[in-house]
């Protein structure tokens, strides 16, 4: 049996509760997530909602990012007005059909994606062969999961949020850019 | 030795609870604030060690508690860790500029929390007691220098000595008063991180000493064009200065600008220096309504000085004009022109021995009213000592 120190421990926030930043327009929110049943990114691609609840929230302006002006126990957000979700954690951006590693023999793609207030930097993975254009065309999800990824507002680009993980809402993507030659994984 | 004590103020009772048990494995008395005014209150109240702070919180955030910790000299020094879900750079930046010293999102380890409250309560504030003193005056010329200098000198003699540190942003008096010439001044810290996240292990090197032991931390010898120091860079070289020292004497520039502030909200006790004239009573006027109702309004002392022999208003009229009496008053002494240009302040001549200038004389009373219970009886007396 492996014997846990309580230096091992780890301090985070309670089981089943992801704590993530939504860019939206104007507003920074950050807020926690119940994921018990699924993931984040689940939620969001889930077609039969148009919302998102969330607990324990955090707003902030977004050109003022680190007041916290308001808070409330709960709210609900709609996906569609969404730029964006950052998440700390790659791992915590995964859908509940893929583990960590099963992007093995995918081809990673550095990308830019612009939406009207974001530019949002950083990594796709996506199968073999897969073009580019098909991510958006095919519209089989709404969010796009970007890895080791900057968000970066347009206006402000000293404001800028990182994650492991960023969700891209893709109608609210007006470009796609591919930044750099494909890497082979 | 008593166990050291990590407050930890934190919204969310679970969390609470995990940290209560982990800290108090590792032996640590631990106090608990679920709410944040609570936790500022036993912040201030409890002193401990080390203070932990979650950054969300709904009725007051970890910013805001923070900022006012910092604002209260009972809270100046005290090392504040950050733990908090938000993991953005920004929010780091936002932290230590309200006055943070240290910064963890979650998730982490519990060693690397461990290790970093280990940390802050090893370099914890120092139990003999710290006194951070401000001289001002939003006019020019009415010898604010000449008693920094003087009671620096004077306050020295404390068990951990004193540092002076001189904000003028146009070329400091602080050295040519004691005939210094510094090669290192605070002005290499613009421009840099603010604040300089290796402060710490910069500060001696920034300081240079005095024969009589006094450090000094000097102006840039050449005006500085644009803005000083901003507040949180103030903010951490005065609680540096704390922790090294019994006596920090703040020689502040004649205005009222963000280093001016940081070191007033700092400050256990500011001086409010002026001369009997039309000119510097208004401008003291001026300082004390843009203080007042503010914490450090009752941290207020008016201190008259006599520049020159004759002034032309009565401490009657002044203490009409300024509504509050006037506590402590300087007489004009014929010997500081000479002291000045010889580098050899009068409380320093005092020490050499010869007869106590009048100036000395009345910087002792300072000395006396800043320090308190604070300073030893005996090193007061030592400047009586050549009577």
């Amino acid at each position: 049996m492996t014997d846990i120190t309580p230096k091992d421990q780890e301090i985070a926030q309670p089981r089943g509760l992801l704590t993530a930043d939504f860019l939206l327009e104007s507003d920074r929110i950050s807020g926690q997530v119940n994921v018990r049943a699924r993931p984040l990114i689940d939620q969001l691609d889930d077609t039969t909602s148009s919302f998102l609840d969330l607990e324990d929230v955090y707003l902030s302006p977004i050109t003022r990012p680190s007041e916290l002006n308001q808070s409330f126990p709960a709210a609900t957000l709609r996906k569609t007005a969404i730029h964006a979700a950052v998440l700390t954690r790659f791992e915590d951006g995964l859908s509940r059909h893929q583990a960590y590693g099963s992007y093995l023999g995918h081809i990673p793609h550095d990308v830019l994606l612009i939406t009207s207030r974001y530019q949002v930097r950083g990594r796709v993975v996506l199968p073999p062969k897969t073009q580019l254009q098909t991510v958006i065309a095919a519209g089989t999800t709404r969010f796009l999961l970007v890895s080791e990824a900057t968000a970066t507002l347009t206006e402000h680009p000293e404001i800028s949020f990182a994650g492991g993980a960023i969700l891209v809402n893709m109608e609210q993507v007006t470009a796609f850019c591919e930044t750099d030659e494909t890497h082979s994984s | 030795m008593s166990a050291r004590t990590i407050l930890v103020i934190e919204d969310d009772v679970n969390m609470l609870q995990l940290l209560q048990l982990m800290l108090q494995r590792q032996g640590f008395e631990v106090s608990l604030a679920s709410r944040s005014q609570e936790g500022l209150d036993k912040a201030l109240n409890e002193r401990p060690d080390v203070v932990i702070v979650d950054l969300m919180m709904p009725e007051m955030s970890g910013f805001e508690v923070i900022r006012r910790l910092r604002a209260d000299p009972r809270g100046a020094d005290l090392p504040i860790l950050v733990l908090t879900a938000r993991a953005q750079p920004l929010d780091r930046k936002a932290a230590l500029a309200a006055g943070a010293d240290a910064y963890l999102s979650k998730p982490v380890s519990a060693r690397m929390l461990l290790e970093k409250v280990e940390e802050l309560a090893a370099r914890a504030r120092p139990k003999q007691p710290s006194h951070v003193v401000v001289l001002l005056s939003l006019r020019g010329g009415v010898g604010v220098t000449t008693l920094a200098v003087n009671l620096a000198l004077l306050l020295q003699r404390a068990p951990r000595g004193a540092c002076l540190v001189d904000l003028n942003r146009s070329g400091g008096q602080v050295s040519l008063s004691l005939k210094l010439s510094p090669t290192a001044h605070w002005g290499t810290l613009l421009g840099a991180a603010s604040p300089p996240s290796d402060l710490r292990s910069l500060l001696p090197d920034l300081l240079t000493r005095h024969e009589s032991g006094l450090h000094v931390l000097a102006a840039p010898p050449e005006a500085v064009q644009g803005e000083g120091l901003d507040k949180a860079t103030v903010r951490a070289l005065l609680r540096g200065l704390r922790e090294r020292f019994s006596f920090t004497i703040v020689d502040a520039a004649p205005l009222l600008d963000e280093a001016t502030m940081a070191a007033l909200g700092q400050a256990d006790t500011v001086l409010l220096v002026f001369a009997p004239e039309v000119a510097a009573v208004h401008s003291t006027g001026v300082a004390l309504r843009a203080l007042a109702g503010t914490p450090v309004e009752r941290r207020v002392t008016l201190v008259m000085n006599h520049p020159a022999p004759v002034q032309p208003l009565s401490l009657a009229i002044v203490e009409q004009r300024l509504g509050r009496p006037v506590t402590l008053s300087v007489p004009f002494d014929e010997q500081q022109m000479l002291a000045l240009a010889r580098g050899m302040p009068l409380v320093a001549r005092a020490s050499a021995g010869g007869s106590v200038p009048p100036l000395a004389k009345a910087v002792r009373d300072i000395a006396v009213h800043v320090a308190g219970f604070k300073l030893q009886t005996s090193d007061l007396r030592s400047a009586d000592s050549s009577q």
